[in-house]
């Protein structure tokens, strides 16, 4: 992406960190961008430090190239069994912060982002992706993976009910960034070379001047996605099982 | 312009200074003109006055509440609230709920015409009537709660959600306190039109009477179908009473920033 970031603040393996104003922005560079032990290590320091700058705002993620992020690394898993159950109550957690960080978050969708990557996109607050490159897609149903409970209650609040919701999440519809708007899965969907620019601009159209308060924003994350938070907490590692019989 | 004489109200059949309510072709106009129309027991207590004649007129098929000026309501009064007590601003949250579950449930349908600025407390009061119509080129509705501290009761994110519906209007409205035009909040579904301020009025009245047809409805089948379809709330609501939330939402109204 032709985004004009100079240097990096700081830079963990596939992961970039840059603060432009008082945004920051974390950029994946590291091919389909998959979701393993690694990443999402190296995802959550560069998390913290967002979270010590005091004076940001708003953060935005993307990726570099072809990929926003192509979902969990089945390959690894395939490698790892013993690891799967730990992996994904560590990824869930992931997504649960995201779900409540405390300033406003948008997820900036330059290329594909498929199951693992579109529920990681929906876990932002906002949306953009690029008019002419890459699908959002929950393609969970085409490859024998199941949503767990809490992950069925965060979708419906967040995408909607009616076929906008049951296109999505059953029949596993594949969106492109017109169709993403139309649907109201994504804010905007610019030209490639706009996207970062739009997303600072959409960002700053919901924060204003002084942004917003951050206790007061993680309280109302928390109290409207009560329902999908107490499910994740209930019925955590259901989908273990459905990840078990692909290995 | 006058929001009265855009409809030639002439005499109120009740007016309490900050509160008047006219009769307009068997629909109940209530206007509220007092400033920014914040919240305070005094304005509940005349509200449910000028409520209890709207009932007793049995040949009343509709209710719009409405108010003159730059502000349809913009939420609790805060000045009061920080200059009393926990307890006497936990009241006055247990009876601003039961105003607004009584205009929720109320066995007529309701339309609150947005003349001007809709924030926090006063978005929530228009939200809970059945339609909205917003000015087309001045005043924001805004649920602004989240960028003043503000405080929600737990049964009022199953109403937002029902009135608003998931998604992204829903997200964007109550996560990140957007703020609402006419035409955006036309777009994004939170009101039925959004028609020039001399229109207002006479828009409202159209819309309203295209629900309620030529006999309106019957009014007990209309209080029971909001119930039904209000359920989830309603019960939250009696938890909500029965337990501290109220109490809660006083402390932390009493610790809030002042926009």
């Amino acid at each position: 992406m032709n985004d004009h970031l100079h240097q990096p603040f700081k830079v963990k393996d596939g992961l970039e960190l840059h603060f432009v104003n008082d945004i920051a922005i974390i950029v994946m560079n590291n091919g389909e961008n998959r979701m393993n032990p690694a990443f999402v290590d190296d995802f959550n320091v560069l998390l913290d430090e967002v979270e010590r700058n005091s004076s940001c705002k708003g953060l935005i993620t993307t990726g570099r190239g072809k990929f926003y992020c192509n979902g969990i690394d089945l390959d690894w898993m395939k490698q790892n069994p013993q690891k799967l159950a730990e992996f994904l109550s560590q990824t869930n957690k992931f997504i649960i912060r995201l779900l409540l960080f405390p300033v406003p978050t948008l997820a900036a969708i330059n290329g594909h982002a498929f199951a693992g990557g579109a529920v990681m996109a929906i876990a932002h607050d906002l949306r953009v992706q690029s008019q002419n490159q890459g699908w959002l897609c929950l393609n969970e149903v085409f490859i024998n993976l199941r949503f767990e409970r809490g992950l069925v209650s965060l979708m419906r609040t967040k995408v909607g009910g009616g076929h906008l919701f049951t296109d999505a999440a059953v029949l596993g519809k594949r969106y492109t960034g017109p169709e993403a708007l139309k649907s109201g899965l994504v804010h905007a969907a610019p030209p490639m070379s706009l996207m970062l620019a739009e997303s600072i601009q959409l960002l700053k159209s919901f924060y204003g001047k002084s942004g917003y308060p951050r206790k007061s924003l993680q309280l109302m994350k928390s109290d409207v996605f009560r329902d999908a938070l107490d499910l994740f907490k209930t019925f955590s590692n259901e989908m273990a099982n459905s990840f078990t019989a692909k290995l | 312009m006058s929001i009265r004489s855009s409809l030639h109200l002439h005499k109120p059949v009740k007016d309490l200074k900050a509160l008047a309510l006219y009769f307009v072709d068997k629909i109940a106009v209530i206007v509220m003109d007092n400033g920014e129309n914040r919240i305070n027991f005094e304005l509940i207590v005349k509200f449910h006055k000028l409520l209890d004649i709207v009932e007793r007129n049995s040949s009343c098929k509709g209710l719009i509440t409405t108010a003159d000026g730059k502000f349809y309501c913009n939420g609790l009064d805060l000045d009061w609230a920080l200059q009393h007590s926990t307890e006497q601003v936990e009241e006055l949250l247990v009876q601003l709920n039961e105003l607004q579950m009584r205009l929720l449930l109320f066995p007529m349908p309701t339309l609150a015409a947005l003349n001007g600025h809709a924030f926090a407390g006063g978005a929530l009061f228009a939200i809970a009537h059945d339609l909205r119509v917003l000015r087309q080129d001045k005043g924001w509705l805004c649920f602004n709660e989240v960028k003043i501290n503000g405080v929600f009761v737990k049964c009022h994110f199953p109403l937002m959600r029902t009135k608003i519906g998931f998604g992204h209007n829903y997200t964007d409205a109550i996560v990140l306190g957007k703020r609402y035009t006419g035409p955006e909040a036309l777009s994004s579904g939170l009101v039925h039109a959004a028609p020039p301020i001399s229109l207002l009025l006479i828009e409202s009245i159209h819309l309203l009477k295209s629900f309620s047809g030529k006999s309106g409805y019957p009014r007990e089948s209309l209080q029971l179908m909001k119930s039904d379809v209000y359920r989830d709330v309603i019960t939250q609501y009696q938890v909500d009473l029965d337990s501290n939330s109220m109490k809660k939402a006083a402390e932390k109204t009493k610790s809030m920033s002042k926009l």
